[in-house]
């Protein structure tokens, strides 16, 4: 496996969305308000929009008609800011259409307060 | 009775007070965004997420219908909130970015909308008449105009068409998508021959005041999957049913951002209706697909509606190569760009591109080489 230096940990906040271009690869880059980090390739499965452009959001959630809430564990999604839909930062799946709708995730290691993509 | 107002500490020095009670005083807020401070976590989220602080700041009947007009693609959003402004940013959006070489543009003012005050609405027609020529078609000469009217006022309509049809990069007439109004009923039919007479198509384009047949449903998600479509297809079936192709068999009607995929459905439901019917409506000599053939044409934004495979298929279930134009809706962030088209044949994607445009705007004529 190769290691990638994105940036330093510091320059990521929490909250961050950052593009990166790793040779031909567009990668989004996020920083979940728990400080946890992921990573996908930066082009909306939809119509190919810039992820990178969207922001990082609150998963809504509820079962009954006018309930909605945010998801109890913190959930996130990275939100297309073309046509709004939403992906899971871990899998990658488009939350109303996963099984059609996807966006490729990658590994990030964190090692002596720096960030690599792990290829 | 009389009393006095107690003291106040603004009334240091003066006499006592009989009271005043104003029992109808406005206060108002700069903008809605003043409330989040009191709202909890997901009306917050809602509220700044759809940019509410960009809709009028009152609530409506129809609070979702108040925002669509104020989201644009993320790329296309000036520093200070505002899209499609300015002649340079569709130049650098659409021209340069997305490789458009010609725009028509619809805008987003449509004063037969209005319902009352019809004296303002005519003049707000007027005015946005001359706004447009002034400021986007005197501009650049790759953008087409189109007549705003006020459809109530018929004979001012067709005085209004006229006059705005001068220019020569005018190219329709514009009618907004409504749920109260039969645009085929024959007292508009002048507004359709002044269109033929001015060599200019009729389009039609829903709004916010543009309902589906459950009114303002209570989700966004209701009234934008059903609101235009629907209106498309009363307003298309009101057409031709009375007999304004047939009356007018060189005009075009063209239906704006509707999606494409309900067209097939609309034309084999009228033609299985017409054949039951017909006796009703002898004035109309054709079969309904004959006419959306001839006489209608549809812009293809939202495609996302369907995949360009299934695309393809629908158009050679009915033979309608000739129907669709491409649209991208700029600057809306549900715009489609010319990516979209990328999978489609090359024959039909030309013919999306540009031919259908050509063969469907009289005056545009002049682009074919």
């Amino acid at each position: 496996m190769k290691k990638v230096e994105l940036c330093k940990l510091e320059d990521l906040e929490p909250g961050t969305v950052r593009r990166f271009d790793v040779g031909k690869l567009p990668l989004v880059v996020v920083r979940l308000p728990d400080g946890r980090i992921r990573a996908m390739r930066d082009r909306c499965s939809h119509y190919g929009a810039r992820l990178s452009l969207g922001k990082l959001q609150p998963k809504v959630v509820g079962d009954e008609v006018g309930e909605r809430r945010f998801a109890e564990d913190g959930e996130v999604v990275l939100r297309c800011p073309w046509h709004g839909y939403e992906f899971d930062v871990d899998t990658g799946r488009c939350i109303a259409d996963p099984m059609h709708q996807s966006v490729r995730t990658y590994r990030i290691l964190v090692e002596d307060d720096t960030v690599f993509l792990d290829r | 009775m009389s009393a006095t107002a107690p003291a106040h500490a603004g009334d240091a020095g003066t006499q006592a007070r009989t009271l005043v009670i104003d029992t109808d005083v406005h206060e108002n807020m700069a903008s809605k965004m003043d409330l989040l401070p009191h709202m909890d976590d997901y009306w917050r989220h809602y509220m700044t997420t759809y940019q509410f602080d960009r809709a009028p700041n009152t609530p409506s009947a129809w609070p979702y219908a108040a925002m669509l007009t104020t989201r644009g693609r993320a790329e296309w959003t000036a520093e200070d909130g505002t899209i499609g402004r300015t002649v340079d940013q569709i130049r650098e959006h659409l021209f340069d970015g997305e490789g458009v070489t010609h725009a028509l543009l619809n805008g987003q003012f449509y004063p037969s909308m209005m319902t009352g005050n019809y004296e303002f609405a005519k003049a707000l027609a007027r005015a946005y008449n001359d706004w447009q020529r002034d400021n986007w078609l005197e501009q650049d000469e790759r953008l087409y105009g189109s007549v705003q009217i006020v459809a109530h006022d018929v004979e001012e309509a067709v005085r209004e068409i006229d006059r705005v049809a001068e220019h020569p990069r005018v190219v329709q007439v514009f009618l907004p998508l409504v749920h109260d109004r039969q645009y085929g009923e024959p007292k508009y039919h002048p507004i359709y021959e002044a269109a033929v007479r001015n060599d200019l198509v009729v389009a039609f384009h829903h709004l916010n005041y543009t309902q589906t047949l459950l009114g303002y449903p209570r989700y966004w998600l209701e009234w934008h999957t059903m609101c235009a479509p629907s209106a498309g297809m009363n307003q298309l079936m009101s057409l031709i049913a009375n007999g304004v192709f047939d009356k007018f068999p060189t005009l075009k009607a063209v239906i704006l951002e509707t999606g494409v995929g309900w067209l097939n459905w609309f034309m084999w439901r009228a033609d299985a209706q017409y054949k039951e019917l017909r006796m009703e409506v002898p004035w109309v000599k054709r079969l309904p697909s004959e006419h959306v053939r001839d006489n209608v044409r549809l812009s293809t934004q939202p495609m996302g509606d369907t995949t360009p495979e299934h695309f393809a298929s629908l158009v050679e279930m009915t033979d309608t190569a000739g129907v669709f134009m491409f649209s991208s809706d700029y600057p809306h962030f549900d715009a489609d760009s010319l990516n979209v088209y990328d999978r489609l044949p090359e024959d039909l994607r030309r013919r999306l591109m540009y031919e259908n445009a050509l063969e469907t705007y009289p005056r545009l004529a002049g682009l074919a080489r």
